[in-house]
């Protein structure tokens, strides 16, 4: 009986997907490295809250500067 | 390394499971056999709980209300479950402890590893065990134990579940769950949202300077209509006319001693010109009320109205008087004095009661002479009486006479109706004698005679006497009898009305001399005279008494009046100090006041007029404010609209960001979506083999010999065709659509053993849970015959069954040999647990 392992094809398509990611661009495959990372971290409500942390980050940006602008 | 097995369990306070039981797997194959409820399941997922601390399945709203992994009985409220694994050279210990929580998941667990000598706590514990077992929670799930749930889910008709039950299975759930998290619809939500904000930015600032620019001109042409040129709407302007209404509301203030306070110049700005305005306005308000006080006329008016009160008030008095004594004149003059109305009215009340009297006296003769006239009328109905009696009869005497005619007659007739009886009574005899004897001659004579004829002639005689003549003296004497009494009865009539006219005549001379002769009529007459003259009488009095009343009345209202009169002249002279010619005082006096008050009047108009004009310039230069205030507005938007060009760029910059952060995730998501379906399809053709292969042998169907699993994509998500096909006649179906329920679980029990068997873990562990469920005796028999060769094929695992059937139990306990196989059977269930036979 043949028996193969699993196990790594979780870690393998993780790679499988950065590779192709690749060839769109960096900051794509930095994002998808982020949302392994927030997954192994809590799972897919840490993948949902991060994403939204950093919608907010970008729409907060620019008012924080011009605060600091402003002072 | 060798594959761990698990040797040893002791479980308490877990689900189903309250006191400690204890149980130890010493041979490959473990059946677990007990009834419905009896606590398999909760045995079997106790292995799960001590490894991962979680058990699959138990989610959903009812279990985030109550903790349903701690025994509900269970005394210290706490599930322990202790497992022991070997791999032959080494011994593992998993300790895993819970206290009862409120909820059943997110409660936190107590772990401790034992292992090689060293003991681990805590996430530390878990990583290790996990690593060392080669298994994370998902693939125990999957590839360990098959939960009865899981089944149901991967033949559900609904491709949702059944899409997430294959995603599971093949490990690739979490790349469906990264898609899902990714939040694509709320990023876009935001984007247009900035996109809606970018279109607005500056539109109502144009709008508004618009609005305004429009205003000033309108309002700048209303006050160039009234009579300003456009230099006079310049802030400057507006102080310096501020300066002069400020300098004239002074001088008002000045000349009616108000002290009012001091207004400083406003800046050339709108906000300063409104301010001081206010202020000036207040300042306007003190000197219409203060204007008002000083020039008030309200004293002297009311001093008017009290002298001309005082006036009228001599007037109506004085008019009353004269009335009243006029009134009083023709009173006298109709009616005397009072005095003389009194002598009258004495003299009146004396007749009265004369006449009262007399009405009196006459009242009671009225029965009397009523009375008279009856028995005068009665007399004559008498008398008439005896009038037709005597005319009828005769008189008295005669009547009596002839009473006593009548009787003699009657005397007379009864004598000879007597004779003729007697004759008669002869004749009987003679005829009875004749014909007796029959003699031929008369015996008183002696005469010869015929018996018969004298016979005959005798009753011819005797029928004469009986017949006629009795019978018409009879009938005679009965009319003289009627006659007679007749007579008699008048008689007697007659001298009862002789009696009753003479008592009458007697009460009727008694009556005459006291009714003096009177009649009814004359009497009432006399009486409805008397009445007349009795009202006549009355009414005069009541006339003299009225009006007597009423001189009386005028004469004490015009001596208070009098009075009251003299009382105000002595008002006049105290207040006045004069002592005659009070009316003509009053008047002068009252219009002394009146020219006082006028002049009054007249300076209090002025000086409202004034600042009446003050007020007006003050409105004017308000409006002159609203322009300057337009003006700073229209300036203040110009000035505005390069920083909202700034704001504009800045917000383009943020969408942008979003933008590409979308089109990333996107891109991720497109590829993680490829690689997924990708890696589906290459396990299950690599299952595809091994699951037709244990399909072939637990279903054995007599037309789809072979199942194939196919993934497919829409819209970026990943569906999976569960079908069966016929390879000689490649013909197919949808399992969920033709297969009967045992058909649909053998098929999906298949998949979960090619799975199982082919993949490599370092935990030697295979559970079923109830895996013969719907199905017939021939197929539990296949059933039983796979898990055979299982345990031969696989002897580094241990595969624990747990069941309720017992054909089944019986089926594995015929074919399989007792070396390698245990049987740990449940007795019953109680409060405190499973009951181990």
């Amino acid at each position: 009986m043949s028996e193969f392992i699993l196990e790594k094809i979780e870690k393998e398509l993780d790679k499988k997907i950065k590779m192709n990611l690749q060839k769109t661009g960096k900051d794509i495959v930095e994002l998808w490295e982020n949302i392994l990372s927030w997954y192994n971290d809590g799972g897919v409500e840490n993948v949902k809250r991060q994403i939204l942390a950093l919608i907010d980050k970008i729409l907060k940006e620019k008012e924080d500067e011009e605060e600091v602008e402003e002072r | 390394m060798r594959q761990f097995k698990l040797v040893h369990a002791v479980i308490s306070g877990f689900r189903g499971i309250n006191q400690k039981i204890e149980l130890s797997f010493k041979k490959p194959l473990i059946t677990i056999f007990g009834g419905n409820g009896t606590g398999k399941t909760s045995i079997l997922t106790a292995f799960e709980f001590a490894i991962f601390g979680q058990v699959a399945y138990l989610s959903g709203e009812e279990f985030q209300k109550e903790d349903a992994i701690v025994n509900m009985h269970n005394s210290e409220k706490q599930a322990k479950v202790e497992l022991t694994f070997t791999n032959g050279e080494k011994v593992l210990k998993v300790i895993r402890e819970r206290k009862m929580g409120k909820r059943t998941s997110g409660v936190a667990t107590k772990l401790t590893v034992e292992y090689d000598g060293q003991m681990l706590n805590g996430k530390e514990a878990q990583k290790f065990l996990e690593e060392l077992l080669g298994v994370n929670f998902e693939d125990y799930v999957r590839l360990i134990m098959l939960h009865q749930e899981a089944i149901a889910e991967l033949v559900s008709a609904k491709s949702q579940v059944r899409s997430e039950a294959f995603d599971r299975l093949l490990g690739l759930k979490k790349y469906t769950d990264i898609i899902q998290a990714l939040p694509k619809a709320k990023l876009r939500d935001k984007i247009k949202n900035l996109e809606i904000k970018l279109n607005r930015i500056g539109v109502e600032e144009e709008t508004r300077l618009k609005t305004a620019t429009e205003q000033r001109e309108k309002k700048e042409k209303e006050l160039l209509r009234g009579g300003l040129t456009p230099s006079d709407l310049s802030p400057y302007s507006a102080v310096v006319e501020f300066k002069k209404i400020r300098n004239n509301a002074y001088q008002l203030a000045d000349k009616t001693e108000l002290k009012v306070p001091e207004v400083e110049l406003p800046e050339p700005n709108a906000k300063s010109l409104k301010e001081k305005l206010e202020k000036m306005r207040n300042i306007v308000r003190q000197l219409y009320d203060h204007t008002n006080k000083v020039f008030s006329t309200e004293q002297i008016t009311s001093e008017i109205v009290e002298l001309q009160e005082l006036q009228n008030s001599i007037q109506q008095l004085k008019e009353e008087i004269q009335n009243a004594k006029k009134k009083m004149k023709e009173i006298e003059k109709k009616y005397g004095t009072s005095n003389q109305m009194q002598e009258k009215i004495n003299q009146i009340e004396k007749e009265i009661k004369e006449t009262k009297k007399k009405i009196e006296e006459n009242e009671k003769l009225l029965p009397k002479v009523r009375e008279l006239e009856e028995l005068k009328k009665e007399i004559v109905n008498i008398n008439e009486q005896i009038v037709k009696i005597t005319n009828e009869l005769g008189t008295k005497d005669d009547i009596k006479h002839k009473i006593k005619e009548l009787r003699e007659r009657i005397s007379e007739l009864e004598n000879e109706i007597e004779k003729m009886d007697v004759l008669a009574k002869l004749l009987g005899n003679a005829i009875s004698y004749i014909k007796a004897t029959l003699i031929d001659t008369c015996p008183i004579c002696g005469a010869e005679i015929n018996p018969q004829k004298v016979t005959s002639k005798l009753e011819r005689k005797m029928q004469e006497i009986g017949i006629t003549t009795i019978q018409e003296l009879q009938h005679k004497k009965k009319e003289l009898e009627a006659t007679l009494k007749n007579f008699e009865k008048h008689h007697e009539t007659l001298e009862t009305l002789e009696k009753k006219l003479n008592e009458r005549k007697n009460r009727e001379k008694l009556l005459e001399d006291e009714t003096k002769g009177l009649t009814l009529p004359e009497l009432r007459n006399k009486i409805d005279e008397l009445r007349g003259k009795l009202r006549e009488l009355l009414s005069q009095k009541d006339e003299l008494t009225e009006k007597q009343k009423e001189l009386n009345k005028l004469e004490n209202s015009t001596k208070k009046k009098e009075k009251s009169l003299e009382n105000l002249y002595e008002k006049i002279r105290d207040r006045f100090a004069v002592s005659a010619d009070y009316e003509q005082v009053l008047a002068a006096k009252i219009d002394e006041l009146k020219t006082k008050a006028s002049e009054i009047d007249k300076n209090r108009t002025e000086h409202l007029n004034k600042i009446r004009d003050l007020e007006e310039k003050l409105n004017i230069l308000g409006e002159i404010a609203e322009i300057v205030e337009m003006d700073e507005k229209i300036r203040e938007y110009r000035k505005l609209m390069p920083e909202l060009q700034k704001q504009k760029k800045k917000l383009e910059e943020k969408k942008d960001k979003l933008v590409t952060l979308l089109e990333a995730i996107e891109k991720v998501e497109k590829v993680i979506s490829e690689v997924k379906i990708e890696a589906s399809k290459d396990v299950l053709e690599m299952l595809q083999s091994r699951i037709n292969e244990f399909y072939s042998e637990i279903c054995g169907h007599p037309y789809f010999d072979n199942l194939k699993i196919k993934p497919t994509t829409r819209k970026g998500k990943t569906t999976y065709e569960f079908k069966a096909y016929n390879t000689n006649e490649k013909r197919e179906t949808y399992v969920v659509t033709r297969f009967s329920q045992a058909q649909m679980n053998e098929a999906a029990l298949a998949t979960f053993l090619a799975l199982a068997t082919t993949q490599k873990t370092n935990l030697g562990l295979l559970i079923l849970d109830d895996p013969s469920q719907n199905m017939d005796a021939e197929h539990k028999q296949s059933l039983a015959k796979t898990i055979i060769k299982l345990t031969e094929q696989m002897p580094q695992k241990t595969i624990i069954i747990a069941t309720a059937d017992q054909q089944f139990q019986n089926q594995l306990e015929n074919e399989i040999p007792p070396q390698i196989s245990q049987k740990i059977e449940i007795k019953k269930w109680t409060k405190d647990g499973p009951t181990l036979k």
